[in-house]
């Protein structure tokens, strides 16, 4: 047959079907009626599959494309399904035969296309079984051709379309059971665990195939989201991006610190005890671009006060009459201790004029003794700058450095990120 | 192209940024300004002569002193 094309008509539908696969092929499935026809038995009808809905798929019968060298042509189409406490997957797989090389598949999935070849070669240990997994108290493993395997998913799928010729008796309803095992490291290829209702078992090997399309002739699917199977390719402007968040994040850090610190010349106004606070203090603005802050420390202990604060500009508006509370409350018991409040309280205010500015301080006048003998700290402190704001970018510039940088990693989480082995079973 | 619009846009944060920072945005009191001293003054909610003080335990009592 190598090097010529034959052709049936349907025994059912009388189409005309081209007869593409080699001598292994036991079944025919007529595109056009859904009849399943006996290859090795004058192609009579086994069974009529009829309104089987197409899935999507840029490839089709006879499509001829080069894979590692040798000409592979498409001669089989199956649409699988798996359902799964609500979800549902789907996914077309192709299958390819060469006159020289014989059987394997492109599967399609989320517009992602790998390329699937049984291996005789089989793994050291036993056959992994979904009853073995469930049996598992940790990810089971298998050794194969020098690298580990580690447990991936479990998937219980069913044919729902068949369109083409198989090597064996392709039935639509058909289910399955696969159980997917990857290396932990760099995406390579994937090895699988397939085990028929009929006890057949086979052991298939994966790898991400994303220029099938092309090398069939095929529009190109459009993927989404990561494949298990997806090697991470890093971006072009990985490099560019890298270096840029990171030296944002460098100038908005440094910056960050500056607007901390900056213009921190503090005036003290009285240093004492609260009960000598004079009654009125003035203190001298020049910078009316930026807030002035007044700062109150008292040095309470297991007490509060509260402090009036008056604040006037040079012309004798009022730009505060407002109230301040400190309470400090502290204890402890053996090596536990704790603390309340603090000690601190400010008014901050945007001066109005360049000049002279008056504050007055009142505490209660009936104040207790113990309260009024703590020592009180009166600052101003004029040019205030706001750090938090640059703080916040610098965080922002250092995620996107971060995510940049560790895209690789993220790659591989999205990779395995469809496991089915949870947590718990860890 | 996106690289240029991504560089003027992170670039423009780096910028609103450095403004709000330098000019101390965010830090105002609340209660400061013409605006609140005539809320305060209508409401007589806050006040120079609204003082309280205390302490907890045995150790003092305290004054409240309120408008």
């Amino acid at each position: 047959m190598t090097g010529a094309v034959a052709a049936i008509n349907c025994t059912n539908c009388g189409a005309g079907l081209e007869v593409l696969g080699g001598g292994r092929v036991t079944t025919q499935v007529c595109g056009y009626c859904g009849a399943a026809l006996d290859s090795n038995n004058n192609y009579r009808v086994l069974k009529v599959y009829a309104n089987m809905e197409r899935p999507p798929t840029p490839f089709r019968l006879g499509m001829v494309g080069e894979v590692e060298g040798v000409p592979f042509t498409i001669i089989g189409i199956l649409g699988q399904v798996e359902r799964y406490e609500g979800k549902t997957w789907r996914w077309v797989d192709h299958m390819l035969y060469s006159p020289t090389h014989g059987y394997a598949w492109i599967t399609l999935e989320d517009g992602h296309t790998v390329l699937t070849r049984k291996t005789r070669d089989w793994p050291s240990g036993s056959f992994l079984t979904a009853a073995a997994v469930e049996r598992a108290e940790s990810r089971p493993t298998r050794n194969w051709r020098g690298k580990t395997y580690t447990y991936y998913a479990t998937s219980t799928w069913t044919t729902e379309f068949a369109e083409g010729e198989f090597n064996w008796r392709a039935r639509v309803g058909e289910t399955g059971t696969s159980v997917s095992t990857m290396p932990k490291g760099l995406a390579s290829d994937k090895l699988t665990f397939v085990q028929r209702p009929e006890g057949e078992r086979e052991l298939e090997v994966s790898r991400y195939f994303p220029e099938a399309a092309q090398v069939f002739g095929a529009e190109p699917p459009l993927p989404s989201g990561v494949h298990p199977l997806q090697p991470y390719v890093p971006s072009p402007s990985k490099g560019f991006y890298k270096r840029w968040f990171g030296g944002l994040t460098l100038v908005a850090g440094a910056a960050m610190l500056f607007f901390f610190t900056a213009g921190d010349s503090r005036v003290v106004l009285h240093r004492g005890l609260a009960a000598e606070v004079p009654p009125e203090f003035t203190f001298d603005v020049s910078d009316t671009t930026r807030p002035v802050r007044i700062q109150l420390r008292h040095g309470l202990s297991q007490a509060w006060a509260e402090w009036a604060v008056e604040v006037q500009d040079p012309t004798g508006a009022p730009l505060a009459e407002t109230m301040r509370g400190i309470s400090y409350y502290s204890g402890g018991s053996g090596d536990e201790s704790w603390s309340e409040g603090s000690r601190f309280a400010d008014v901050t205010f945007r001066p109005t004029t360049a000049g002279t500015y008056r504050l007055k301080l009142d505490m209660a006048a009936s104040a207790t003794p113990a309260q009024a003998q703590q020592t009180l700290d009166v600052t101003v402190r004029e040019g205030l700058t706001n750090g938090l704001w640059m703080a916040i970018v610098a965080a922002c510039f250092a995620l996107a450095f971060l995510a940049v940088s560790s895209s690789h990693l993220m790659h591989r989480a999205r990779r395995w990120s469809g496991s089915d082995w949870s947590e718990d079973d860890d | 192209m996106g690289r240029v619009i991504m560089m003027a846009v992170t670039l423009g944060m780096l910028g609103a940024a450095g403004y709000a920072s330098w000019f101390g945005l965010g830090t105002l009191s609340r209660d400061t300004g013409a605006a609140a001293v005539a809320a305060a003054r209508t409401t007589g909610r806050v006040g120079a002569t609204s003082v309280r003080s205390g302490s907890i335990g045995n150790r003092s009592s305290g004054t409240f002193r309120v408008k």
